[in-house]
């Protein structure tokens, strides 16, 4: 998921949220006579002449609703977006030739050299695009494990092992540690 | 929170999406002189004239406008607990958090292993973590310090004791 889009959608959501409440608070507000008589028409006669009566109107109606739709799409494509990338470009002179990384075998990489470690249950790692490329690793403990020492591993020589492959040594890597996954001993030896 | 905030809009896109595109295939219908097609909107438009702001079922909607605006705000502005925590740093450009329900599970783990607990559970928030630990034990008080020993000692260990409070309580439960 993208975090980004959390943001949109608690934005969004706000705006929604405020329009209803204004709109329900001001028509409340009327039936009980706050801006004069209470008794008015939901749909004034005066409305219902003017959308009649302009051939217009109700056109710039559809072309509001056909926006509306289209926002709607925008949102709702949003949901489905990913901050995950499948290919790393590490191309420095195309005179040299292309270099293409598959992030899937990166991944595979480093999910190995972590679950080899005493007291990790299972990993999960993924290349992200974040304001710039990173690397998501997701990492399930046993109940046993040795919470400081895994993370040393990680830290020490995960994290050093994947900024050296993809020769970027500030390569921003995000490790979740996920304790209690499992009783089990865990798989790796070191 | 995201997961719930990521369904409603999800939802309320699709309810855009087709609305809209719903009310442009009317608009069109109604300027070529056909019918409606699923929209009754001469039936709607006459109930709209009929009614006032003072009527029982215009009040009704109102009230419901209101309603499902506060919750949607709720939605939208809630923190709610957080997913995972961050622990201190150790290593530049590494961000290593914990897993808010991994950080349970394992203190609820840890509390269990103190001699004379029976069952343990743990819940994290921001800033404390209430450990509530059961006993068969008659005085309970006594598991108080080695349960709040093992806690703090696993926090330790996550790096946490500086970001998490643990509250411990430990109650009697008849074994039967």
């Amino acid at each position: 998921m993208s975090s980004r889009v959390n943001g949109v959608n608690r934005t969004i959501l706000a705006l929604l949220g405020l329009l209803l409440l204004a709109a329900g608070g001001l028509g409340l507000a009327l039936g009980f006579g706050a801006f004069g008589d209470g008794d008015q028409p939901v749909l004034p006669q005066p409305v219902r002449d003017f959308a009649r009566n302009q051939p217009w109107f109700w056109w710039a109606v559809a072309t509001v609703c056909l926006l509306l739709a289209l926002l709607g799409l925008r949102w709702l494509l949003a949901q489905l977006r990913t901050d995950r990338i499948g290919r790393l470009e590490l191309t420095t002179d195309d005179r040299d030739g292309l270099t293409t990384v598959h992030t899937s075998a990166l991944a595979d990489a480093m999910e190995a050299e972590a679950e080899s470690l005493r007291g990790v249950a299972g990993a999960s790692a993924h290349v992200l695009d974040r304001g710039g490329r990173r690397v998501a690793l997701a990492v399930d403990l046993t109940d046993y494990a040795d919470i400081a020492e895994v993370r040393q591993a990680l830290e020490d020589r995960l994290v050093s092992n994947m900024r050296q492959a993809l020769d970027d040594p500030q390569l921003p890597i995000d490790i979740e540690l996920r304790p209690g996954r499992t009783r089990s001993g865990g798989r790796g030896l070191l | 929170m995201s997961i719930v905030n990521r369904v409603i809009a999800t939802v309320l896109a699709l309810a855009l999406l087709f609305g809209g595109l719903l009310a442009v295939v009317e608009i069109v219908l109604a300027a070529l002189g056909r019918p409606y097609w699923l929209v009754p909107h001469p039936m709607w438009s006459t109930w709209l004239g009929e009614q006032s702001f003072t009527g029982g079922v215009v009040r009704a909607i109102l009230i419901g406008l209101i309603i499902i605006g506060l919750l949607l705000l709720v939605v939208a502005l809630r923190r709610g607990k957080p997913g995972s925590l961050t622990l201190p740093g150790r290593t530049d450009g590494v961000r290593v958090t914990a897993s808010r329900r991994g950080i349970e599970r394992s203190l609820s783990t840890a509390a269990r292993r103190a001699d004379g607990v029976k069952t343990a559970s743990a819940k994290a928030g921001r800033r404390t973590v209430r450990v509530k630990a059961a006993t068969a034990m008659r005085s309970p008080q006594e598991l108080q310090q080695p349960v709040t020993a093992a806690v703090t000692e696993r926090l330790d260990e996550l790096g946490l004791s500086d970001v998490l409070r643990p509250r411990v309580t430990v109650s009697g439960k008849s074994s039967r």
